[in-house]
């Protein structure tokens, strides 16, 4: 009797988490929602008003973020050109580094980094900023002035979020192709026609795609999770860290599972393209 | 856009935090056309009271009616002319801390274009003048005192022009000057029929004397104004 009593409860417990993980999605897809549509209809904010704070997300997560890209993209790219050259010499396919570049790099390492450092750097600044304007009742002040704090607050810091991260990721990719083949340089003799000649014939339109579709809503994810987050903050300023915390996790959770799911899609569909499947 | 209030009610309304009401099955109309202060023990809810007419708070039960509306299922666009015609001032906190005093007072008039710019200046000038607050304008929040930050929350909840006026335990830190002016200051918008409902949550028995206020008690979790 206590064996089935244990399952039941397992059981009842996982359902409940499932349940939770749901309704938490639900909500941050209704906050997307919600600050999207008070920013259109909202006819008091004025362009002017979105695009100070729009600037400084951006300056504060795009180009303060940039000595730090540079550096994981310098050694992510260095490390998959002289791994898969020295391995690709030895099989006799040399030329296929660009392939391999576009593939590692482009489709999975830059989208995936950039969004783990805007979410260290800029995800736990937005969080604790939001939590302690909650805490200080500076949005109940906003509010009570007739302010949206969706239209004043979360979507500026949504829409600089999701530029800053399309455009570190680009920034990453340009970065880990041409200062990675500057260091391997130093190692390995690659011909730099040949490198370009072979990062251009792997190039393909459904990377820009790919890219652009990972890369927005990692942005998306990050913003608005620590946006809400930084909201569900209630009382008191120990809350501040905890609702942070829990930012930085549920948006690495969100941004793995988002960027996985895309690219099984995106390879299935290949698959299915070739007749594999 | 701002509409007017002729009727506010509380329909069996009950508030409270984590599924413990300290307001308990309220209906009541509430007094307007006059100042009154409510009062009762600490954590009785009298703030509590004044945020839930704000639109700040939603009542756990029970609804909010304005006018005979009810407004406690509004939205924030729905509730948004009735939130411009009132005035609120926090009991702490409810400053902008990355903008100046300047900039925290001049936002709800330039957003709202309540005033042309020349004019939004010159009327937050006037009105930190009066409060000698003219320089911390372009302070911010944390470079000045409790007493100038509370001086300049109760100064932007007049910014506007609000028919309705709900003041959080104002006079806590504000010199006794700034006292006597806020006074004035209330009496003056009253005769001149710009502020026409004030609702003051206050343990300040001078102050509330002084600007002659009718009680409402909360006791027992219920909501009484004097005879």
């Amino acid at each position: 009797m206590i064996l089935p009593l244990f399952f039941i409860e397992q059981i009842d417990l996982l359902g409940r988490k499932i349940i939770s993980i749901f309704s938490y999605t639900r909500n941050v897809l209704m906050m997307i929602y919600l600050s999207f549509r008070s920013a259109v209809f909202d006819q008091a904010q004025g362009l002017r008003t979105v695009f100070s704070v729009v600037s400084a997300q951006i300056y504060f997560t795009g180009w303060q973020g940039l000595p730090l890209i540079t550096v994981l993209a310098i050694s992510s790219g260095s490390i998959v050109i002289i791994q898969s050259s020295m391995q690709l010499s030895l099989l006799g396919g040399a030329d296929m580094i660009g392939d391999l570049l576009i593939l590692i790099i482009l489709r999975e390492v830059a989208p995936l980094l950039t969004a783990l450092i805007v979410i260290a750097r800029s995800g736990t600044a937005v969080a604790s900023e939001i939590g302690a304007m909650k805490v200080n009742k500076e949005i109940d002040a906003l509010e009570s002035m007739g302010i949206n704090p969706l239209s004043y607050i979360v979507f500026p810091r949504l829409l600089g979020g999701v530029i800053s991260v399309i455009c570190l990721a680009f920034y990453f990719v340009l970065i880990a192709f041409l200062g990675g083949y500057v260091v391997t340089k130093l190692i390995l003799d690659i011909p730099f026609g040949f490198y370009l000649n072979s990062l251009a014939n792997a190039f393909e339109s459904a990377d820009v795609f790919l890219f652009f579709l990972k890369n927005t809503f990692s942005g998306l994810i990050i913003f608005i999770v620590c946006s809400y987050q930084g909201l569900s903050v209630k009382y008191s300023p120990t809350e501040v860290p905890q609702a942070t915390i829990k930012a930085v996790v549920n948006s690495i959770i969100y941004v793995i599972v988002f960027n996985i799911s895309v690219t099984i899609l995106f390879y299935l569909n290949q698959l299915l393209k070739l007749g594999v499947i | 856009m701002k509409k007017s209030f002729s009727k506010l009610e509380f329909r069996n309304l009950s508030f409270g935090y984590d599924n413990n009401d300290f307001l308990k099955d309220i209906s009541i109309e509430i007094p307007l056309g006059q100042i009154v202060s409510i009062k009762g023990k600490r954590g009785s809810g009298k703030s509590s009271i004044i945020r839930i007419m704000a639109g700040l708070s939603l009542p756990t039960k029970g609804e909010y009616l304005i006018n005979d509306e009810v407004v406690s299922n509004y939205s924030f666009d729905e509730f948004l002319p009735f939130r411009l015609n009132i005035g609120f001032s926090f009991d702490y906190g409810g400053l902008l801390n990355n903008r100046t005093i300047f900039e925290n007072l001049m936002l709800p008039i330039t957003y709202h274009k309540t005033f042309d710019p020349i004019n939004a200046e010159k009327r937050v000038m006037d009105l930190l003048d009066m409060f000698s607050l003219t320089e911390a304008a372009h302070k911010r929040p944390s470079d000045v005192s409790g007493g100038m930050r509370k001086e300049a929350c109760v100064v932007r909840a007049f910014l506007q022009n609000p028919e309705m006026l709900l003041l959080d335990d104002p006079t806590t830190g504000m010199s006794s000057e700034s006292q006597i002016i806020l006074t004035s200051l209330i009496q003056e918008e009253m005769r001149l029929g710009v502020i026409k409902h004030v609702f003051i949550v206050s343990e300040d028995d001078h102050f509330l004397d002084s600007l002659a206020a009718k009680d409402m008690f909360i006791e027992a979790n219920k909501i009484k104004v004097a005879a």
